[in-house]
């Protein structure tokens, strides 16, 4: 990702929370990213991160294009306004309109969503929906740690493993038979030492397409991927 | 950072039986040398620490955390208990 990242301009337009926090995971990957926002303070808050940091209205079209955003220079362009939907909408068609490529908005209820999808965005993004959806399916099931949905009726899910796993292979388990899932993965805390401090540590090992003799230990979080009803019983396995 | 694999020593650290369980992920006899440890030393950071990182890696994620809070309400500055409840609470990256 880092590498396509490198040679794809982004401009991310709001420099809110999530606007400054996608900025900053962009900047990780190595990605230039040009910023606008009108509070000078947040711009220069994310200064160390951006690669074009500007201070403009960005529903003033003549400002946009003085700022740098047009087909040629910019890939990606992020509305990540979070206050107002009559400013979203108007700086989405502005990008629409200096032909930036590919434009993705942040919606922040369902009917700015449909005007979005309207006016052509290539993608939606709802966070706070997707915060809220992924942290009630933990508070509901703990035992789940993560869930992606693959289609209608299949998932790839993050489960702890139940307690009558334990020390029991995959081959003995016999999961895909059983529950007709596949472990792609299992997940695992691993203790170590550093001999030069000589403090006790954790580190994650991750071991992917598992041979069947692995061995499940307490703590195991399985990264299983099937039909929807087969994780469904697998969760309820204990 | 290398696994141990050697026997637990008696001598120089008195929890070094308890680390040796971790680290052979004997976790229940580790809890069990770390509870009989903390009811005569109750405030020892190093206790509370261990105690965290056993339920840590049994996935009682509730457990470390509240492990790890009583470290740093004992010891604030406790640099690899801070990093740990930060990754649990999400602020930091594992």
């Amino acid at each position: 990702m880092a590498e396509q990242d490198k040679s794809r301009h982004f401009a991310v337009i709001g420099l809110g929370v999530f606007g400054a926090n996608l900025v900053r995971y962009l900047a990780q990957h190595k990605a230039e990213v040009l910023g606008i926002d009108r509070d000078a303070r947040k711009v220069e808050q994310l200064k160390e991160f951006l690669k074009v940091p500007v201070v403009c209205d960005a529903s003033e079209r003549r400002q946009l294009e003085e700022a740098g955003i047009n087909a040629d220079d910019i890939d990606v362009a992020v509305v990540a306004i979070g206050e107002n939907v009559e400013t979203s909408i108007y700086v989405t068609l502005l990008l629409a309109d200096l032909g930036v490529k590919t434009i993705v908005a942040r919606a922040l209820n369902n009917q700015h969503a449909k005007i979005l999808a309207k006016i052509g965005v290539d993608k939606i993004v709802f966070p706070e929906a997707n915060a809220a959806e992924q942290l009630a399916r933990m508070l509901i099931a703990p035992h789940i740690v993560d869930e992606f949905d693959l289609s209608e009726d299949h998932s790839i899910s993050e489960i702890v493993a139940p307690d009558s796993f334990f020390k029991k292979s995959l081959r003995e388990l016999n999961i895909r038979t059983r529950f007709h899932v596949t472990v792609i993965a299992i997940r695992r805390k691993t203790p170590m030492l550093d001999e030069e401090t000589g403090e006790t540590d954790l580190k994650t090992d991750v071991i992917l397409t598992p041979d069947a003799e692995e061995r499940i230990l307490k703590g195991d979080v399985l990264i299983v991927a099937g039909r929807n009803d087969g994780i469904e019983s697998l969760k309820s396995a204990s | 950072m290398k696994k141990k694999t050697d026997q637990p020593s008696a001598c120089g650290d008195p929890l070094e039986p308890g680390k040796f369980y971790i680290l052979n992920s004997q976790y229940d006899e580790a809890q069990r040398f770390f509870e009989e440890r903390m009811a005569s030393d109750e405030n020892n950071p190093e206790i509370h620490y261990h105690l965290g990182l056993i339920a840590e890696a049994t996935h009682d994620t509730d457990r470390a955390r509240e492990c790890y809070e009583r470290v740093l309400s004992i010891q604030p500055k406790h640099r690899l208990a801070r990093k740990h409840l930060n990754v649990l609470l999400g602020l930091e990256k594992p």
